[in-house]
């Protein structure tokens, strides 16, 4: 098992830094750079603007500064700083990292907590009404664009006050106390959760329900039935364990796609998260900032992936890795 | 039961599988007329593209009236004024009824299938009247209109899309399965380099490697290139594991025994098995290509004003005053929805059709 | 008479109701076994004596599946009429069953131990220290080496014969009165067969239950039953002990049966078969269903399916010309070389 996370973990390098490159590519071969949108503002002199240019590095060849970038990450972590910001690329990504993570773990509780039970009740009344409603709003919520769903929810939330139209805490956040300002982000998290859980939730429920209903065929399920085991019994201890594997291995990846996917969310729903912090970086050119938050990226769907084989591991004993 | 099907070709076993599911029909149905919308746009819309009224910006969708005072006189709106610019709040002008006239000849000539000029559109009422069906934006543009007239952006972008990852991944997919060795390695490689990095950031760096003013009709080639330079990457790696499978089969073997070379194996005897998957797999797609415009489009960075596009007239929405007290401009997102869900109606029954899971009697 | 049966079935009758068509699948089947006696079921597959052996634990999925008439009785109480929770008691306690496809009949994700356990903890109402003692007990009956730790593995740990002796420890754990054994040997070597079948013959003697064996293998027949009904196509066809069917096959697909398994000593240059083919259960032929294949069909059986009738004592048959064949006027087997030469 170790040497197997070893292996994993080591197969991420040639991966992040062919991310890295392409990045890097990319943002070369966009017209102008950071300073260019500067110098189009008369309050800077053309001197400055060059001066500022050769401390950014940004005079040099394209592959002289992929190459320091890479010694710097590689030898000291350090991941540059943003030109915008005028901070190390890691102090402005990690809080919104963190606000980004609240966000998909919240999600993926939504998504998960409401699949996986629909689903069941899905399978086990396959062909009757509950299965039919859930088989209708699971093929909503997979067709649903994120942007227009978002939008909904906000328009829902301004007509009735129910919830706070976007962002991440109130205006007197501050002043409350540690208990409240926790129900404060916990009642501004409620719709973008939801928005983003749909997907995945409608998704794994459908998944839940094929696998279910793939493991109900099996002769183990009949054996159980055979004992004089309760439906009940024979379904959640028999059935529903064995079901689920699969769905197991995909939380780590839900989760990173939700990582990843929240973006359109944190953008409409002004959840100050990572999604949003690369879109401003981007379209500011803030080269080190939009490296940072691509790596990042990346890593969170290796890891997830990583994490949906562990979980595998331990869910079936019939897998192990050496 | 088996003679009976035995003794048809597989396409009508398809048909018969496809029609037996009614949310299969509705999606196709619904996206012909989508589709058929949007080509005859010019003729359904009332107003052109362009054309505003500023003096009518956020009008609430005018409803048509069918009785006066309790007598029949067939459709007509009633002409409406501005009360207060601040809110575009409008009352109607009581007693000025202007009846909607349908086959009425427009301002502006347009060409249907770009071939022949005329101005008739199918409907239309007489100034001062105003008719908007699914009310106006901030210039006073008809957003009904608009909706025609961005249908054609935002529909086709995911077909033409789709058709060249299509064409990209069967290839490249294809030949890296028959190959084999290096080619295979590289183009493994490079695909997985490219689902590694989540779909949105790598649209976005992509995005933001051209130029971000450019006009609409190169803007839509930009983003044709990039979503299909992501979209390949999925295809091909199906491509790629089915033919790994069909490689070894006998009757390949026969074809390379018969001394038949490499792309004509590839062409004639391999792709064509992977052909009914991969149609599944491509409609399933579509809905990614046309929400990746939407979302461009509604970050500002994709297709253009004053060219409409079902994602740039979502954009307004995002203003929480404009969400709250317009309702209306959320319209487009409900037809993206609409769209995305005919193609999921598809696609699945597409699937059914094509690989029918038969359930017979129990077993003995 | 009935008091001495510890499981009759009479008329027994389980369909199959899909979009296209009715399937009789079990189609007024009766047979009854003693304490200590087996009897065998014994038919190609597609017969339906899986589904009989479902139907008597009422295990049949339905939809499609339903019995639609008929009754099970168990000694003296109709199975079919009982509630759920009655007849949860009866299964896996009273009659148990084991099936065809050791790889897949135990849940992978529970432990050997675990699983005869279950059955042990909810119909013996003992604690959990007492039913694992129990459970290596029965591992220790059936033959497992080392019960002690396998009774903490896993099925994916042990062989296909391995993982049988499991299933025969789980459905014996309660010392049922009825065993069904659905093909047990069938997916097993044929060495590890033999050790099987010899495995159930001592527990019989050893528990004194009662088994219903089911099985295409006539050879597994000779060796284990005292009776045997024969079925195709939904219906027995012949019900007889089990020296009156090897002696004296009635039926022309006994005798068709019989024929196709090679003798030792025997030259012949290929095996003998029934020509023809299981016919489909949805599209059974009118008449009497084996006709089609039937090599002393005669018009009759084409449009009249003949009942079962008793032509000796303990010998049923449903054959028009099973008269002929008793009075010797007509043979039978000589009838089906004919066509297969």
């Amino acid at each position: 098992m170790r040497t197997y996370l070893l292996r994993r973990v080591l197969s991420l390098v040639p991966l992040l830094l062919g991310v890295t490159f392409l990045a890097f590519l990319l943002i070369y071969l966009a017209p102008g750079d950071f300073l260019s949108q500067m110098a189009e503002n008369p309050m800077i002199s053309a001197e400055t603007i060059e001066r500022m240019r050769s401390n950014f590095g940004l005079d040099r060849p394209w592959y002289v500064q992929y190459g320091l970038w890479l010694k710097n990450v590689f030898f000291h972590l350090d991941f540059g700083e943003s030109f915008a910001f005028r901070q190390p690329v890691f102090q402005v990504i990690a809080p919104r990292l963190g606000n980004t993570l609240i966000l998909a773990l919240a999600a993926a509780v939504v998504a998960w907590g409401l699949a996986i039970p629909l689903g069941i009740l899905s399978a086990v009344k396959q062909y009757k009404w509950q299965d039919k409603a859930a088989s209708f709003f699971a093929f909503l919520g997979l067709s649903i664009p994120e942007i227009f769903f978002a939008l909904l929810m906000m328009y829902m939330a301004a007509k009735t006050g129910w919830f706070p139209v976007g962002g991440m805490r109130s205006i007197d956040h501050d002043e409350m106390q540690w208990g409240t300002q926790l129900l404060d982000i916990l009642h501004h998290l409620v719709l973008p959760a939801l928005v983003l859980g749909t997907v995945p939730m409608a998704a794994r429920m459908r998944q839940m329900r094929a696998n279910l209903l793939d493991v109900l065929r099996l002769d183990y399920v009949t054996t159980a039935r055979a004992k004089g085991l309760d439906e009940d019994v024979v379904v959640w201890k028999h059935a529903v364990r064995n079901a689920i594997n699969p769905l197991i291995t995909l939380f780590g990846f839900t989760l990173a796609t939700l990582l990843s996917g929240s973006f359109i969310v944190e953008i409409v729903m002004g959840w100050p998260g990572l999604g949003s912090l690369t879109l401003e970086a981007l379209l500011k050119q803030d080269l080190y900032l939009v490296m940072g938050s691509v790596v990042i990226a990346a890593t969170m769907l290796v890891l997830g992936n990583l994490i949906a084989d562990v979980l595998l591991v331990l869910a079936d004993p019939r897998i192990k890795y050496d | 039961m088996t003679t009976a099907v035995n003794d048809r070709s597989p396409w009508q076993i398809f048909w018969r599988e496809f029609k037996k599911s009614p949310v299969a029909l509705a999606g196709a149905g619904i996206l012909i007329l989508l589709y058929g919308a949007a080509i005859f746009a010019d003729f359904l819309a009332p107003w052109p593209m362009p054309q505003q009224d500023l003096d009518f910006g956020y009008h609430p969708p005018t409803p048509v009236h069918w009785f006066a005072d309790g007598r029949f006189v067939g459709p007509h709106v009633l002409a409406s004024e501005l009360v207060d610019i601040g809110r575009s709040t409008y009352r109607t002008i009581p007693g000025e009824r202007h009846p909607v006239r349908f086959f009425v000849q427009g301002r502006q000539e347009y060409r249907v299938l770009g071939l022949f000029p005329t101005r008739t559109r199918l409907f239309g009422v007489d100034p001062p009247a105003h008719l908007y069906l699914f009310g106006s934006d901030k210039y006073g543009r008809d957003t009904y209109s608009r909706l025609l007239y961005g249908s054609r952006v935002s529909l086709s972008i995911g077909l033409i899309g789709i058709a060249i990852s299509f064409l990209i991944g069967t290839l490249v997919g294809g030949l890296s399965g028959y190959l084999g060795k290096g080619f295979d390695l590289v183009v493994m490689r490079v695909t997985e380099l490219i689902m590694s990095v989540p779909a949105l950031y790598l649209i976005l760096a992509l995005r933001a490697s051209f130029p971000s003013n450019v006009p609409s009709d190169r803007m839509y080639l930009i983003i044709v290139v990039i979503l299909a330079f992501i979209g390949w990457a999925s295809l091909a790696r199906i491509v790629r594991g089915m033919v790994l499978s069909l490689r070894e089969q006998e009757y390949v073997n026969a074809a390379r025994a018969l001394g038949a070379g490499t792309l004509r194996i590839l062409f004639r005897h391999i792709l064509p098995n992977t052909m009914s998957f991969l149609i599944v797999a491509a409609t399933i797609a579509v809905p990614g290509y046309i929400l990746g415009e939407v979302t461009l489009s509604f970050l500002g960075i994709g297709i253009q004003e004053p060219q409409a596009s079902w994602g740039n007239m979502l954009t307004e929405a995002q203003n929480i005053r404009v969400l709250k007290s317009m309702p209306w401009m959320l319209i487009p997102g409900f037809f993206i929805f609409i769209v995305v869900l005919a193609y999921n109606f598809l696609g699945d029954g597409l699937a059914d059709a094509l690989n029918p899971r038969k359930v017979t009697g129990g077993k003995s | 008479m009935t008091e001495a049966f510890v499981l009759e079935v009479r008329d027994l009758r389980t369909h199959f109701v899909t979009d296209d068509a009715t399937v009789k699948a079990v189609d007024g089947v009766s047979f009854a076994v003693r304490a200590g006696e087996t009897l065998g079921i014994v038919g190609e597959s597609g017969c339906g004596k899986s589904v009989t052996s479902l139907s008597i634990l009422r295990l049949i999925p339905s939809p499609p599946g339903k019995i639609v008439g008929g009754e099970i009785l168990f000694k003296g109480t109709n199975l079919l009429s009982l509630p759920d929770p009655a007849m949860r008691k009866i299964r896996g306690n009273d009659i148990s069953m084991i099936f065809q496809e050791p790889m897949t009949s135990l849940n992978p994700v529970y432990t050997c131990g675990d699983q005869i356990m279950e059955a042990v903890i909810l119909h013996q109402k003992v604690g959990k220290a007492e039913a694992r003692t129990r459970a290596i007990e029965m591992l220790r009956l059936v033959g497992i080496p080392s019960p002690e730790q396998r009774v903490d593995e896993y099925p994916h740990q042990l062989s296909g014969g391995m993982r049988q002796r499991v299933m025969i420890a789980m459905a014996l754990s309660c010392q049922p009165e009825v065993l069904i054994a659905d093909e047990p040997t069938t997916a097993l070597d044929v060495t590890i067969q033999a050790q099987i079948l010899e495995l159930l013959n001592r527990l019989q003697r050893e528990m004194g239950m009662a088994i219903l064996l089911i099985t295409h293998d006539l050879g597994v027949v000779a060796e284990t039953c005292n009776r045997v009904a024969v079925m195709y196509a939904g219906q027995v066809v012949e019900y007889a002990g089990v020296e009156d069917i090897f002696a004296r096959p009635r039926m022309p697909y006994t005798v068709g049966l019989l024929g196709s398994i090679p003798k030792l000593g025997e030259e012949r240059e290929r095996l003998r078969v029934i020509p023809g083919n299981v016919p489909n259960p949805s599209e059974f032929p009118s008449g009497c269903k084996f006709h089609p294949r039937c090599p002393v069909a005669i018009d009759r059986c084409k449009v009249e399916n003949p009942p079962l009738t008793t032509i000796r004592p303990g010998h049923e048959v449903r054959c028009w010309r099973s008269g002929e064949a008793e009075a010797g006027t007509l043979d039978m087997g000589k009838a089906f070389e004919e066509v297969t030469s």
